[in-house]
């Protein structure tokens, strides 16, 4: 957006209320990402200052032929790396085949299964995804959130995590299903 | 038109399925039962994930990152803070100050001056005298080291050199034996602790 940018623009020549403003604007999307990524609203409102005060200081590296909330998530993403890093945890590598037991997903229509719809109600439905979200690979988790709440395009998404849009599609459709089928109950 | 993959059920729902074959797909629907199970099935999910609750994020949440960021205008709002209630402490001080003692503030200013040039001079002086007292003992001192040379050189002219190397020798040995004794005292002390 050229909105981001001139306030980029502005930051930089020293107008704090620009950055403030910044922050205002992508403080939800950036607290609903952390907030599903950490599982604590606590740590992910501090994560989400970290995350701030960390592109105040590399807003010089910025280019602005990228989107700004690209970059953002991006420098976001980085930073949960690192804490998984230092906490030992190893997210799954999305280079690395599923390895789920519904790591053979059917791709074709052969059974539908039982329908979602059919076993929750739309508000037990959420509730569930929810759930299931805390308990997938973090790796996935996170390709998830930034589609289906972050709202971003495939393309983007492969812009942040630095992968071919095409492993980007297949992981998030492989991530849908196995939540899917979580939720009608079928493993 | 055969029935589709679970994949590009998703892209047709989501609005990325390439549009010369939409027509084509949406055909195969209005004939294939189960192909409709899947998109209504696929179409209640997405639904439901599109629309999670969202977190909500604290009012001064921007106030507290901009508080944390070097040089930010909250900072600097702090800063003139301080001075303006500074400044206005003062103010209140010495208001109150004229208040109580019926005193204007030029007659408190040369008070003021007054004292505090009073305070420079004693400074001053007790600085001289402290100088004066440092050269006094390192007098002291020189005179002291000077004094024992001379004895030592009138002591020299007198005992022969013969035993004036049985006297350092003996002055040697007795302060070895000393420090030796007093060494061994305190290891013994310590073994005693033990």
């Amino acid at each position: 957006m050229n909105e981001d940018k001139e306030l980029i623009d502005k930051a930089l020549k020293g107008d704090k209320k620009a950055f403030e403003m910044i922050v205002r604007r992508y403080q939800k999307p950036l607290l609903n990402y952390m907030g599903r990524m950490v599982g604590e609203r606590e740590l992910a409102l501090d994560f989400t200052q970290d995350v701030f005060i960390k592109v105040y200081a590399s807003l010089h590296t910025y280019r602005p032929q990228y989107k700004f909330s690209t970059w953002l998530f991006k420098i976001a993403s980085n930073f949960l790396i690192d804490f998984w890093r230092k906490k030992k945890i190893q997210p799954v590598s999305l280079d690395e085949p599923l390895e789920t037991e519904d790591s053979a997903l059917c791709i074709q229509v052969s059974d539908p299964g039982p329908s979602v719809d059919k076993v929750y109600e739309l508000g037990q439905v959420r509730k569930r995804i929810e759930q299931i979200l805390e308990k997938i690979p973090a790796a996935l988790r996170e390709l998830f959130v930034l589609r289906h709440i972050n709202e971003f395009s495939y393309e983007e998404i492969a812009e942040i995590k630095g992968l071919p849009v095409g492993t980007v599609k297949n992981r998030v459709f492989q991530t849908k299903e196995l939540i899917r089928r979580k939720l009608a109950g079928r493993s | 038109m055969s029935c589709l993959r679970i994949d590009l059920v998703y892209s047709y729902l989501e609005g990325e399925f390439p549009p010369s074959e939409v027509r084509e797909f949406e055909d195969h629907l209005g004939s294939c039962p189960k192909c409709r199970q899947i998109l209504e099935d696929r179409r209640s999910f997405l639904e439901a994930a599109n629309t999670l609750p969202t977190l909500e994020v604290p009012e001064d949440f921007a106030d507290r990152v901009m508080e944390r960021i070097p040089g930010g205008k909250s900072s600097l709002f702090g800063w003139l803070m301080a001075l303006v209630t500074g400044l206005a402490s003062l103010f209140a001080s010495l208001l109150g100050f004229y208040l109580t003692t019926g005193e204007d503030l030029a007659s408190l200013a040369v008070r003021m001056n007054r004292s505090l040039w009073d305070s420079l001079k004693n400074g001053v002086v007790l600085s001289g005298k402290f100088l004066k007292l440092i050269l006094l003992a390192l007098n002291l001192f020189m005179n002291l080291v000077l004094g024992i040379v001379k004895k030592l050189t009138v002591l020299t002219s007198i005992v022969r050199p013969e035993a004036l190397a049985l006297l350092f020798v003996l002055t040697l040995g007795l302060t070895t034996a000393f420090f030796y004794g007093f060494g061994k005292k305190l290891f013994w002390e310590k073994n005693d602790d033990l």
